[in-house]
């Protein structure tokens, strides 16, 4: 029943790097880190200049300008999205991040994602 | 031709006669309870009677006011009833008061019983024993509260802070038009005090959790991600999801469930619970909230979906909310992701309802501080600040939280819980009736997540109402309407609760100001009072106003559903240079006035239902100059003195009434009548080419 976002997000996010990295090396600053001891990814939200709905796109674009690897995670709108950095260090996070803050002909907002709890006493 | 003009005057006879007396209430029977002063000469002359003094004063009385008046009951030496017809029961008293001899004079009204639902634990909980049970005041967050200042040992099961929700479900008890998302842990749909899925007023909503990564579905709980299914799996937290998450190890809360019942549980069918919308509005699960919590990518998801706005990667919500009820919350700032959504929440008419959260501290949480949101705090049932309850310049308003007054005093159990509707799976659900329950003074509900449930059920029934509101104006009408906040005294034992934002030192509570808690404790009725409201309006029956000729209004008032128009009341405002009287009664759905010279009057009509909610409206109405002239001695119209001189609607049906009064009259006399009657209608068109 699940919108199969995530498992078309991680094949398009290799595919896009692929593509990426024919044209330029980023991809080689954005292999996968998924080994043991890799923080958890940072999650983020960034709203977009112009929507899209392409979550493959979305996440090849964010990977290629935050130089770290971008998996998609959820879409709020055409506009807003939630992606997960993949660093591997809370500093190449902050750096990937500062990237995306900079990619203003892109990105209108780069947040840092929270959680939101029950207000129970 | 006199005979015709003969006619037309006595066609405006009759066309006016009954402006001055409208026929709508010549059946209307008029109670009125009347008391005389002790000097009254009404008294004084009927002293000497020794059988039906009264009827006497009565008919007395009446012919004072030239209306017939019966007497009704006698209530004391001096005050009885009396009866009149043909006008309401306020326009009767408004006369009679108007007596130098009349102390007083009211409406004798007959009052309605205000519903109280059968729902046995509105009345009370289940008997405590030594973990279970109560509380013994049962639903009480929904009752009238007590007077202001009344001692607290006359409270009963009501308290200062109890939003009257049954006084407001005397107004109306929700429609199912008006759709309620509830944006939490999803729901438990087997609860039997819950609307049913399938034709009842539970909507299947929508479960918006996504993965925590690719394929990890931990906070979910579910096994998937975004699906249909807004069921709660249960939001227990283990050990292992401990770590992963970074919460403390819990048990499933059913939280959904809790707040999704005290906004639509089935209400008055002799079960369990009431709800503050009486179980009359639809409510709409949509799972947002999981094991530690939800990504506000998701919470921000479903706000849209719920309010109808596509998401991404989701069927699109055929029902749209009004209302966004957010029990939850985070701290910091409000982001822009949060600005946008709230905004095209509210822009596609749905009000976000937001709990303030449970900090204790003197900042709101976050989405409750952010704008277009309604941050709802949280008081103690005496009507000062919850301890717990976070608290600012944000908060929109306050309601009940639950609390605990004996909490620390050695003393088992809980005597202001908020009660209301969950599962006793500790980790999983249990199906179906046996595992559902309600909580109680021991298995608490206590948190501004439970008061912004009352606020989102009052807005529900708002929109009930009058469903043209925007959530800009519901938010204020909920802020106008909202009692004033208990500011002094040792209320239900806060002997040392200071004004906030300082906090006791032993509970954190505090006396609420309208800068820290918003602008005052909810008060249901008043709120859907306000929301029904009464829309006064004009309309000017006469065409063209012209001076020494009577100008008709008429009352297009709108009042709420089941409602009726109680009284109007016509007041010239501002006469200008015309001149402009009331003929006759000023308290007719019409009235007539008579200005004497051109220019521009301004009437007022204030509106009155039965319910006492009242509306006003001005209208500024231009006269022109000059006498029109009759009709019949001027066959072919439109000429006249002074600006085109076109004859009105309302002189024309006149004459065209009174040349149906002739069709009875000599052949003659009747070829004649007809022939004015067209001539009258070809000046008519020439007077209208002429205004082009």
């Amino acid at each position: 029943m699940s919108v199969p976002t995530a498992t078309r997000s991680v094949a398009a996010a290799a595919a896009g790097c692929a593509l990426v990295a024919a044209l330029a090396s980023a991809c080689s600053a954005t292999a996968p880190r998924d080994v043991a001891g890799e923080p958890p990814p940072l999650r983020i939200m960034v709203k977009l200049m112009r929507g899209s709905e392409d979550a493959t796109a979305i996440g090849a674009e964010a990977s290629r300008i935050a130089g770290v690897r971008v998996s998609y995670a959820a879409a709020t709108s055409a506009q807003w999205h939630s992606l997960a950095l993949h660093c591997a260090s809370t500093a190449e996070c902050d750096a990937a991040v500062a990237r995306l803050r900079a990619a203003s002909n892109v990105y209108q907002t780069v947040e840092i994602e929270g959680r939101k709890a029950r207000s129970v006493s | 031709m006199r005979k015709l003009l003969i006619c037309a005057a006595a066609a405006v006879a009759t066309f006016v006669g009954p402006l001055q007396a409208p026929s709508a209430q010549s059946s209307t029977v008029a109670r009125v309870i009347v008391k005389y002063r002790a000097d009254s000469t009404l008294l004084r002359k009927q002293a000497l009677s020794v059988a039906g003094q009264q009827t006497l004063q009565a008919a007395a009385l009446g012919n004072r006011i030239g209306i017939a008046l019966d007497s009704g009951r006698a209530i004391t030496e001096r005050s009885h009833v009396v009866i009149g017809r043909g006008l309401t029961s306020q326009q009767l008293a408004a006369r009679i008061a108007a007596q130098s001899d009349v102390e007083y004079a009211v409406p004798d009204e007959r009052k309605r019983i205000v519903e109280v639902p059968n729902d046995p634990l509105y009345a009370s909980g289940p008997p405590i024993t030594a973990t279970s049970g109560g509380p013994a005041v049962g639903q009480w967050y929904l009752r009238p509260p007590p007077p202001a200042g009344a001692a607290s040992s006359t409270w009963g099961k009501a308290a200062p802070s109890s939003i009257n929700a049954e006084q407001a479900w005397d107004i109306d008890k929700g429609s199912t038009s008006i759709v309620v998302a509830v944006l939490d842990t999803g729901v438990r749909f087997d609860h039997p005090d819950l609307p049913p899925k399938n034709g009842g007023n539970m909507l299947a909503g929508y479960d918006m959790i996504s993965e925590d990564a690719p394929g990890d579905f931990t906070s979910a709980n579910d096994g998937d991600a975004r699906d249909a299914d807004a069921s709660d799996p249960g939001d227990f937290v283990t050990a292992a999801d401990s770590n992963a998450l970074g919460c403390a190890v819990a048990n499933s809360s059913w939280h959904g469930t809790q707040t999704l019942g005290l906004i639509g549980a089935v209400t008055n069918n002799g079960v369990g619970m009431a709800s503050v919308s009486h179980g009359g509005v639809k409510v709409m699960p949509v799972r947002v909230l999981g094991k530690c919590g939800g990504f506000d990518s998701d919470i921000q998801a479903g706000m849209l979906w719920a309010a109808g706005i596509h998401v991404p990667g989701v069927p699109d919500n055929a029902n749209p909310a009004r209302v966004i009820n957010m029990s939850l919350g985070g701290t910091g700032a409000c982001a822009q992701s949060y600005i946008d959504a709230i905004g095209q929440v509210n822009a596609a008419g749905a009000a976000v309802v937001v709990a303030a959260g449970n900090g204790g501290s003197a900042s709101v949480g976050t989405p409750a501080n952010c704008p277009g949101a309604i941050g709802v705090a949280g008081l103690r049932h005496a009507g000062d600040l919850v301890g717990y309850s976070d608290a600012g310049a944000q908060v929109s308003i306050a309601a009940p939280a639950g609390n605990c007054p004996e909490a620390g005093s050695g003393l088992s159990g809980c005597s202001y819980p908020i009660l209301t509707t969950t599962n006793k799976g500790t980790t999983t659900p249990i199906a179906g009736a046996a595992g559902a329950t309600y909580t109680d003074s021991f298995d608490q509900s206590l948190g501004t997540s439970f008061s912004a449930p009352l606020v989102s059920g009052t807005i529900a029934l708002m929109f009930s109402v009058q469903p043209t509101l925007t959530p800009a104006q519901v938010k204020s009408k909920l802020q106008a309407t909202a009692r004033p906040f208990v500011t002094v005294g040792a209320a239900g034992g806060v002997a040392d609760a200071p004004v906030c934002p300082a906090r006791s030192p032993t509970s954190g509570g505090c006396f609420c100001t309208t800068s820290t808690c918003g602008a005052g404790m909810l008060d249901a009725h008043a709120a859907v009072l306000a929301a029904a409201g009464v829309q006064a309006g004009i309309s000017l029956t006469t065409t063209t106003p012209t001076a020494n000729a009577a100008v008709v209004l008429t009352s297009t008032s709108v009042v709420g559903p089941g409602r009726t128009v109680a009284s109007d009341q016509w007041t010239i405002l501002n006469a200008g240079t015309t001149g402009a009287t009331i003929t006759g009664a000023n308290d007719g759905a019409s009235v007539v006035v008579t200005p004497t010279a051109a220019g521009s009057f301004v009437i007022q009509l204030t509106v009155t239902d039965d319910l006492g909610a009242a509306g006003s409206t001005t209208l500024s109405v231009a006269v022109v100059s000059g006498v029109v002239t009759p009709p019949a001695s001027t066959p072919t119209g439109g000429g006249g003195g002074g600006g085109g001189g076109a004859i009105d609607a309302g002189w024309l049906a006149l004459l065209l009434g009174a040349v149906a009064a002739l069709a009875a009259t000599a052949p003659r006399e009747r070829a004649q009548s007809l022939a004015v009657s067209v001539a009258l209608r070809r000046g008519r068109s020439r007077a209208r080419s002429d205004r082009a």
